[in-house]
C-alpha cells in the first residue's frame, strides 16, 4: 500500500491552512495513486513460534537487565530472567499446550503462544497458579471488543483495566480491599506489569513508534488490575453476577480505560446527594471526545461516543447509596439521568440534539447517556469515603468478561 | 610476658580480619555484581505472518475513472476531504467519485463495508484522519 503524509496536525486550523496542505500533497497522492510500485518483493521469512529461542548469556544480573532493555525485550523496569526451567515451572500451571498461540498481538503481530505467557509471567513476578489468569486476561484483552490496536497506538493516555471476581481473589491473595488500585499489593501488580510487557514487546507498542501516545500514562508500564470487594457489596450482587455469571464463577473483566477521576464525598448522608456528586465527576471526565445522548447499541462515530463508564465505588460510599436504592439498577437509572454537560461543555459537532429532545440553548443540560446498561458499578477498596470513575476509550469498545478457566 | 600477650592480641586482630573479609565475601558483594551464566528465552515472539496478497495493478491514470474515497471517520479526514476532491476534480473533469464512511474501529460488518467499496472502485484513496 502506498503512503502519503500529510504534517500534523490536519484538526484545530482553520479552512485556508488544511487547503495549503492539501494542494501541497496533492501531485504526491497522484503519483502514488497511478505510477507507485513496491521497493521490492523481499520473502519474509516463516519461523516457527514455538518453541522460543534459547540464548546464552553471562553476566550479572544488572547486565542482564540492561541486555534486555537494550534488545526491547523489557520496558522501563527490571524483569526477572525468563530462563527455561523458571518457565517449565510456570508452564505447570496450565494443561494448555505451550505451543498453542493464543494471540497475535498487534500492532505488531508477534505470536504469543503459551510458552511466552508463561515466560512473561515469570518476568513480571507471577507464579504457577496465576497460569489460568494469565490466559484468561489474554483472551479478555485481544477479544475485538477491547480494541487492543486502536488503545495502544492512539494518541491518548490509555489504561488497560483488569477487574476479577469469584473464589480466585482469595485463592490468589488478589486485592480487593485497602489500597487494592495501588502500587502496593504484589499480586495485582505482576499481573498488571504482564499485560504491558505482553502488550509493548510482543505488541511493539512503544512510543514515539508506534505507540503514537500524545504524552501517555502511568497505565503503560503496570495496567490496573483489582478485585471487586464482592464480601462489602451491600446490593450482594458482584458485577460478574450483574453480567450473567454465578457467584462461584472465577470471571475476569477487562476494558481499556482513558484516565478517571476521584469522588472524594465526605459528607453527603443520602445516596442521592453522593450520586450527584459523583455525576459531576462522570460529567466532567473524558471532556472533548465524548458525545451527548450516546447509545450503547449503535456504533461508535464521533456523535456516539464514550459510551459508557465504570463507577468503581469504595464500600463505604456503596453503603451510603445502597441506603436510598435498594437495586444496582436504580443507581443506574439515576445515573443515567444526572450524568449531563450544558451544551456549551460538548465539543463542538459532538452533540447534535434530535428533534423530539425540544428547546435547547448553550445552557441547556444534556445527559452523556440514554440507558441503565451503560452504567458499570463495582464495589472496590477498604475504609473510606473515596471512589474513582472511570471512562472507556471511546471507540467501539465494550468491557469483555470471561471465565477463568482451571 | 608482654611478647606473649602482643602474639595473642596480634592472632585475635588478625582472626577478627579473616572473619570479616570472609563474611564480606558472602554477604558485601551484592546480587547484581554477581556473575552468572545463564540460558534465558527471546520473548519477542515470531510474527504472525498474514497470507502473500499481490499488489494492485496500479491506474495508468484518473481520467474516467471511478475513485473510491475511504473516511474512516478520524478528524481531520473529513476536513481535508473536500479539498482533496476539488483537486482531483479540477485535474480530471471525468473522474467520478463515491465515499464511504467507514470507521477505523472494529464492528460487525465492516468486512462488507470494504468489500462493497473495492466493487465499485477501480482504485480506493482512503484518508487516514486524526
Amino acid at each position: 500500500m502506498a503512503f502519503v503524509e500529510v504534517p500534523h496536525p490536519m484538526g484545530m486550523i482553520s479552512l485556508p491552512e488544511i487547503r495549503a496542505k492539501a494542494d501541497a500533497a496533492f501531485p504526491k497522492i497522484v503519483q502514488m495513486a497511478t505510477q507507485w510500485k513496491p521497493a521490492g518483493t523481499a520473502v519474509q521469512k516463516i519461523t516457527p513460534p514455538y518453541p522460543a529461542e534459547r540464548i546464552k548469556f553471562r553476566g550479572t544480573y544488572e547486565a542482564l537487565n540492561k541486555m534486555f532493555y537494550d534488545k526491547g525485550w523489557s520496558i522501563s523496569l527490571p524483569v526477572i530472567p525468563p530462563t527455561p526451567e523458571a518457565v517449565a515451572a510456570m508452564l505447570k500451571g496450565t494443561t494448555r499446550k505451550p505451543g498453542e498461540v493464543v494471540w497475535a498481538v498487534p500492532p505488531r503481530m508477534g505470536q504469543l503462544t503459551v510458552e511466552l505467557v508463561a515466560a512473561y509471567g515469570v518476568m513480571a513476578g507471577c507464579k504457577p497458579e496465576h497460569m489460568p489468569l494469565l490466559l484468561a486476561i489474554v483472551k479478555a484483552i485481544s477479544d475485538d471488543n477491547y480494541d487492543w490496536r486502536g488503545n495502544s497506538t492512539t494518541t491518548a493516555p490509555t489504561n488497560p483495566i483488569i477487574i476479577i471476581n469469584g473464589p480466585i481473589l482469595d485463592e490468589l491473595g488478589i486485592a480487593y480491599s485497602t489500597g487494592d488500585m495501588g502500587g502496593e499489593m504484589p499480586v495485582n501488580i505482576s499481573l498488571g506489569y504482564f499485560i504491558n510487557l505482553v502488550g509493548d514487546i510482543i505488541g511493539g507498542s512503544i512510543p514515539p513508534d508506534v505507540d503514537k501516545s500524545t504524552q501517555g500514562s502511568r497505565g503503560d508500564l503496570v495496567a490496573l488490575v483489582f478485585g471487586e470487594n464482592e464480601k462489602l457489596n451491600p446490593w450482594k450482587q458482584s458485577y460478574a453476577v450483574e453480567h450473567g455469571f454465578k457467584p462461584t464463577d472465577n470471571v475476569v473483566t477487562a476494558f481499556s480505560a482513558y484516565l478517571g477521576t476521584n469522588n472524594t464525598d465526605h459528607t453527603s448522608v443520602k445516596g442521592k446527594d453522593l450520586l450527584n456528586t459523583m455525576a459531576v465527576g462522570a460529567a466532567g471526565v473524558a471532556s472533548g471526545i465524548t458525545s451527548c445522548l450516546s447509545r450503547y447499541d449503535v456504533p461508535f462515530s464521533w456523535q456516539n461516543s464514550v459510551k459508557y463508564m465504570f463507577f468503581f465505588l469504595g464500600p463505604e460510599h456503596a453503603d451510603t447509596i445502597y441506603k436510598d436504592f435498594p437495586t444496582k439498577l436504580s443507581v443506574e437509572e439515576y445515573l443515567v439521568k444526572k450524568t449531563a454537560l450544558p451544551l456549551w461543555g460538548y465539543s463542538p459537532s459532538q452533540c447534535t440534539l434530535p428533534k423530539e429532545f425540544g428547546p435547547y440553548d448553550e445552557n441547556t443540560m444534556i445527559p452523556r447517556f440514554t440507558k441503565p446498561v451503560q452504567i458499570h458499578i463495582v464495589v472496590t477498596g477498604g475504609p473510606g469515603k473515596q471512589s474513582q470513575i472511570w471512562p472507556p476509550f471511546p471507540t467501539g469498545t465494550r468491557p469483555v468478561s470471561v471465565i477463568v478457566e482451571k | 610476658m608482654r611478647m606473649h600477650r602482643f602474639k595473642i592480641f596480634l592472632a585475635v586482630l588478625l582472626s577478627t580480619g579473616f572473619l570479616i573479609a570472609s563474611a564480606c565475601m558472602f554477604t558485601c558483594s551484592s546480587y547484581a555484581a554477581t556473575e552468572a551464566q545463564i540460558k534465558v528465552l527471546d520473548p519477542r515472539g515470531e510474527l504472525y505472518s498474514a497470507p502473500a496478497m499481490p499488489i494492485n495493478v496500479r491506474l495508468q491514470t484518473l481520467t474516467g475513472k471511478k475513485i473510491g474515497i475511504l473516511n474512516n471517520t478520524k478528524p481531520g479526514a473529513d476536513s481535508f476531504l473536500p479539498f482533496l476532491l476539488q483537486a482531483l476534480k479540477e485535474a480530471y473533469p471525468t473522474i467520478e467519485f463515491k465515499t464511504w464512511t467507514i470507521p477505523y474501529n472494529v464492528y460487525p460488518n465492516k468486512a462488507n463495508d470494504l468489500k462493497a467499496l473495492a466493487a465499485w472502485s477501480d482504485g480506493v484513496i482512503g484518508l487516514l484522519g486524526d
